[in-house]
């Protein structure tokens, strides 16, 4: 059944991006849906079938096998990965702003299998090619010039960075398989390098603090573009590699804090943009760095990763992102909260959608990190107050209203949210555990929502610097782009032109043109020429009979 | 006397020939726009890439490195013989060759300028060339190094833009050094014996007149090398070149000089040449880095591109360097992606070029409104800086592993360096992608490549997607 998915996804994608793009366009999104969830239904079967492998003859001196196996990583990954991406195809179904959603069905598709083939890899070379194949996948689905091209940059980057850190394993250790990892952590070879080489490569792919740029530049993506890059692709890729690729951390004695440091860098910078920001849409991706910041927190200090409970925590913070594209479509379309403002009583159906999703998230972070109290409280009290803080901000500020929320059908829009809820009640077992947190969530978080703690930062939303959030950039463009820029200029100029083309390319010429003009003097009817050329005749003579005789 | 044991190489060698003499004596006249001889050059570049893909599945099946060796004795006193034979490697780049002179083709299809002319120096470049790759003795090789240099010459002398005397003066002021040094010291072997490629270890010299030798070799071939200081004639020349056929010529000549000092070093070198590998390995990054630096802060496209060519030439010279012979197939393998993708970059960008110039167009954003040529040249782009779309990626992986593996310090420059050439590549991808103001509603549009072209590019996309998934997809 699991080589069936498989093939039928990689099948199905090519005919979503044949497929014309203005016919069969709901038919075809809902059969891709179906595809999902005959996928879904294959991977949660008690037997969901064996392991695809073969040797792709890749390069000559170095034959590669792919593997796919759905015992590999436990099925909750591939899960996990299915799910996540159903709810893309089912937004992107649902959506009317997207043009063509054959083709976003079918990059959708392929995404999903480079990722779980990323998932499942048993050699780095599966593993480099997965995750560069989904880096060109998202790189297409991008609409929005100026996010493709820092998408491309920072993950260009981060794909080389990664190729080489592999390379240098390669090298040294002559194998691919990605279970000889511990064999090569046993001799030691530029341990610090490689480790802090493969977090930045990490850090980039996963948008962690000052390698965000990227993700923020998205943030004019629509909303299901925008919540699909940053919950179930590049990131996610990210700490695939993470998880696979452990045992490099280990030789190293500084990876722990570096990713402790930039864990809570991730978590304050993405609480603090979350709070500042006017826009739904910088909101959604200050939430994800929030969101990964936490992940990777939990990384470091829990015991163990819990896969499967992280799954389902991403889902949630996935369609928490979701509740607040249903805010924006709830009013038209807009995106930024100030213009947004409105009465509690006419959109209740909203609020209990929000406050669903709000739950999820809350419950499914207690869950993630039950291991660590204080990792669990902190997180749980920031997702709170960002969260309350969104709602408050639309119901209780009064402010400038332009627009105000219309009560519209959001069945469909809200369809994932609830059946999520669903599905969670439904196969929770932790439900009783937490049925006391329940209770205390949802008191704290209706204080929250009430008493507005975080009132003060709606000044920010006037606050154009803020809320262009190009710091990085600006960093980047200033300690970086620019240097390199006036270094190569300087030394077009110091070694192009000054060194070869002003000395040595000149002095050449000037010794042929000095020779031409000696000869020539040499050659003309005139005495001294003539003296010249006797003299130069016997200096010739002299250094024979040196050189010949004297020797 | 020939002796020979496969029909192969004497085809290979021969039909670029016979389409110079059949484009000799074909009407160039101005009803038939050049499309004749066009469609020779296309016919003879396409005959022979078909002859190619035997030969490498012939020789992928084969056993033994050289393949096909045919000898041709010429003269008895002195001897001279004539030795050609393939491996992999040769044949790789002979196939990559014949694409990026057919891409070129397909460049200049509506360009009627002196096409005849075109047209026979570009094939009797690619028969040179194609017989250069074929050379395995010392004779022959020193006869194609040059002799592929008169076409060019001429080329460059007819095409070039307007600074082309200048350009011109370096051309013969670095290639006369080149080809006097190497004639110096092909003589002196020579005078040994006419060694095949491979035995030139053997020779016997006296140690100064070894070092003077491998020397004059080691300068000749670096004289082609986009390797400081011979990289600024190269530079000259690419950044002044309009014509995407003549460009892409004037791309391949430093791969001869690569294909040299992969023949001639680094196993057959003797010991005496070592600390000299070590300070051209050093002189190398150095010029990679100030290249790729040069080329991120120039704005010219051209020099964009010529600095992204030098530093990945360089970048094969070095891994090519390595004392050992098991990363020849993957530099050949990557080679061969590598060379295409140039080509096809080249012929979009030229045809850029051209629409700006006819239609007065600002080039920043000028592919917004060109679909096919912006999914082409992305595609060419993305797969040029080494994402997984040809056998670029795999392939570099081995030769990074390789030059990390020796000298991990050095690697990192090297690593810096096509960073930095690969990310100007993409700035312009987007400079030409980005509109800086909106778009008017009746401002004049760049045409787009023509269906046709496409259609051939989709195919170069076909191929470059295949030799990912396989690199032996010829094998069947």
């Amino acid at each position: 059944m699991f080589i069936n998915f498989i093939f039928l996804l990689v099948a199905v994608g090519f005919l979503s991006l044949l497929l014309p793009a203005k016919r069969m366009k709901t038919f075809w999104s809902l059969a891709v849906i179906c595809i999902m969830g005959y996928s879904i239904f294959s991977i949660l079967s008690p037997y969901p079938g064996n392991a695809i492998s073969f040797v792709w003859q890749a390069i000559p001196n170095l034959p590669v096998s792919i593997e796919l196996n759905p015992w590999q990583s436990g099925v909750y990954g591939i899960l996990g990965v299915l799910i996540l991406h159903t709810i893309a195809i089912y937004y992107n179904t649902i959506s009317q702003q997207e043009q063509n959603p054959n083709i976003i069905s079918g990059l959708l598709l392929f995404n999903c299998v480079f990722m779980i083939t990323a998932f499942c890899s048993i050699n780095y070379i599966q593993l480099l090619a997965a995750v560069g194949m989904a880096d060109v996948v998202v790189y297409g689905m991008i609409n929005d010039l100026n996010a493709k091209r820092y998408y491309i940059y920072g993950n260009f980057i981060a794909d080389f960075v990664l190729l080489n850190i592999l390379a240098i394993i390669l090298g040294q250790q002559g194998k691919v398989d990605i279970t000889h990892l511990e064999e090569y952590t046993k001799s030691w070879h530029h341990r610090d390098f490689i480790a802090i080489m493969l977090l930045a490569a990490i850090f980039i792919k996963s948008g962690l603090a000052f390698f965000h740029v990227t993700y923020q530049k998205i943030a004019s993506l629509s909303f299901n573009r925008l919540n699909f890059i940053l919950f179930a692709s590049t990131p996610l890729i990210g700490l695939i590699s993470l998880l696979l690729l452990n045992n490099i951390l280990t030789i190293s004695r500084y990876s722990e804090s570096l990713i402790k440091i930039f864990s809570c860098l991730s978590i304050v910078w993405g609480f603090s943009g979350y709070i500042s920001s006017d826009s739904l849409k910088r909101k959604a991706s200050y939430n994800a760095m929030l969101l990964w910041g936490l992940v990777y927190a939990g990384y470091v200090w829990l015991p163990n990763f819990p896969l499967n409970k992280f799954f389902v925590l991403l889902t949630s913070a996935y369609l928490f992102n979701v509740s607040l594209n249903i805010i924006s479509k709830d009013s038209g379309d807009e995106t930024y909260i100030s213009k947004i403002a409105g009465n509690i009583c006419h959109s209740k159906m909203l609020f209990l959608i929000y406050f669903a999703a709000i739950c999820l998230y809350c419950i499914n972070w207690l869950i993630f990190s039950k291991d660590n109290t204080v990792l669990s409280l902190s997180g749980l009290l920031l997702i709170m107050l960002i969260t309350s803080q969104t709602i408050s901000e639309i119901y209780l500020n009064q402010g400038s209203q332009q627009s105000s929320i219309s009560s519209g059908r959001l069945f469909f829009i809200s369809l994932p949210v609830l059946s999520f809820l669903v599905a969670f009640i439904l196969h929770n077992d932790h439900l009783t555990i937490t049925y006391a947190y329940f209770i205390g969530i949802i008191i704290t978080w209706l204080l929250l929502f009430l008493i507005f703690p975080l009132q003060c930062f709606g000044k920010a939303h006037n606050i154009s610097f803020i809320q262009a959030g190009d710091v990085t950039t600006a960093i980047y463009s200033g300690m970086i782009l620019h240097p390199i820029q006036a270094i190569g200029r300087s030394l077009r100029i110091a070694i192009d032109f000054l060194l070869v083309e002003r000395t040595i390319i000149s002095s050449i010429k000037n010794s042929i043109l000095f020779f031409i003009f000696t000869f020539k003097s040499l050659h003309n009817d005139k005495i001294w020429g003539k003296i010249l050329l006797i003299i130069f005749g016997i200096v010739l003579f002299a250094a024979t009979y040196y050189k010949g005789v004297a020797k | 006397m020939i002796e020979q044991t496969n029909i192969f190489l004497p085809l290979i060698m021969s039909i670029p020939l016979l389409g110079v003499l059949f484009a000799l004596i074909s009407k160039d006249n101005a009803e038939a726009k050049g499309n004749n001889i066009l469609s020779l050059g296309m016919l003879v570049t396409l005959t022979n890439l078909l002859i190619i893909f035997f030969a490498l599945r012939a020789v992928a099946g084969g056993e033994g490195d050289i393949q096909f060796v045919s000898n041709i004795n010429w003269l008895s006193t002195p001897k001279i013989e004539f030795v050609f034979g393939a491996d992999i490697f040769s044949l790789l780049l002979i196939a990559a060759v014949h694409c990026a002179v057919l891409l070129g083709l397909i460049g200049i299809r509506n360009n009627t300028y002196r096409q005849k002319t075109l047209i026979i120096f570009a094939l009797l470049f690619l028969s040179m060339i194609t017989n250069y790759l074929l050379s395995y003795d010392l004779f022959s090789f020193y006869i194609f190094f040059e002799a592929m240099l008169l076409p060019l010459f001429m080329l460059v002398g007819i095409f070039g833009n307007i600074k082309k005397q200048d350009i011109l003066y370096r051309f013969f002021l670095y290639n006369l050094l080149g080809a006097v040094f190497l004639f110096i010291a092909l003589c002196i072997l020579f005078n040994q014996q006419n060694f095949n490629i491979q035995n030139i270890g053997n020779a016997h010299l006296i140690p100064k007149l070894q070092f003077f030798v491998w020397g004059a070799i080691f300068v000749a071939f670096l004289s082609r090398i986009p390797v400081w200081p011979f990289h600024y004639w190269i530079s000259s020349i690419n950044t002044n070149l309009s014509n995407p056929l003549v460009f892409i010529i004037a791309n391949l000549l430093p791969l001869t000089g690569v294909y040299g000092l992969i023949r001639f070093f680094p196993l057959t070198a003797p010991s005496i040449m070592t600390p000299y590998l070590v300070a051209l390995e050093i002189i190398s990054i150095i010029t990679m880095l100030v290249i790729a630096l040069i080329g991120f802060s120039n704005r010219d496209v051209r020099y964009k591109l010529f600095s992204y060519s030098s530093v990945y030439y360089i970048f094969y010279l070095l891994g090519a360097l390595l004392p050992t012979d098991t990363l020849l197939e993957n530099i050949g393998f990557s080679l061969f992606a590598w060379i295409i993708v140039v080509a096809a970059i080249e012929i979009i960008l030229s045809h850029i070029e051209k629409e700006k110039q006819c239609n007065g167009l600002m080039e920043c954003g000028i592919l917004c409104n060109i679909k096919r040529s912006s999914f082409a040249l992305s595609f060419f782009i993305l797969a040029a800086v080494g994402l997984p779309l040809s056998s670029i990626f795999l392939n570099n992986m081995l030769i990074f592993a390789g030059l990390l593996k020796f000298n991990l310090k050095m690697s990192i420059f090297i690593l810096l360096a096509i960073v930095l050439s690969s990310l100007s590549l993409l700035q312009h991808l987007f400079y030409l992608r980005y509109p800086q103001t909106e778009p008017q509603e009746n401002a004049v549009c760049a045409q787009d490549i023509s269906a046709s072209v496409f259609v051939f590019l989709m195919l170069v996309i076909i191929l470059l997607l295949a030799t990912f998934i396989n690199p032996f997809w010829y094998m069947g």
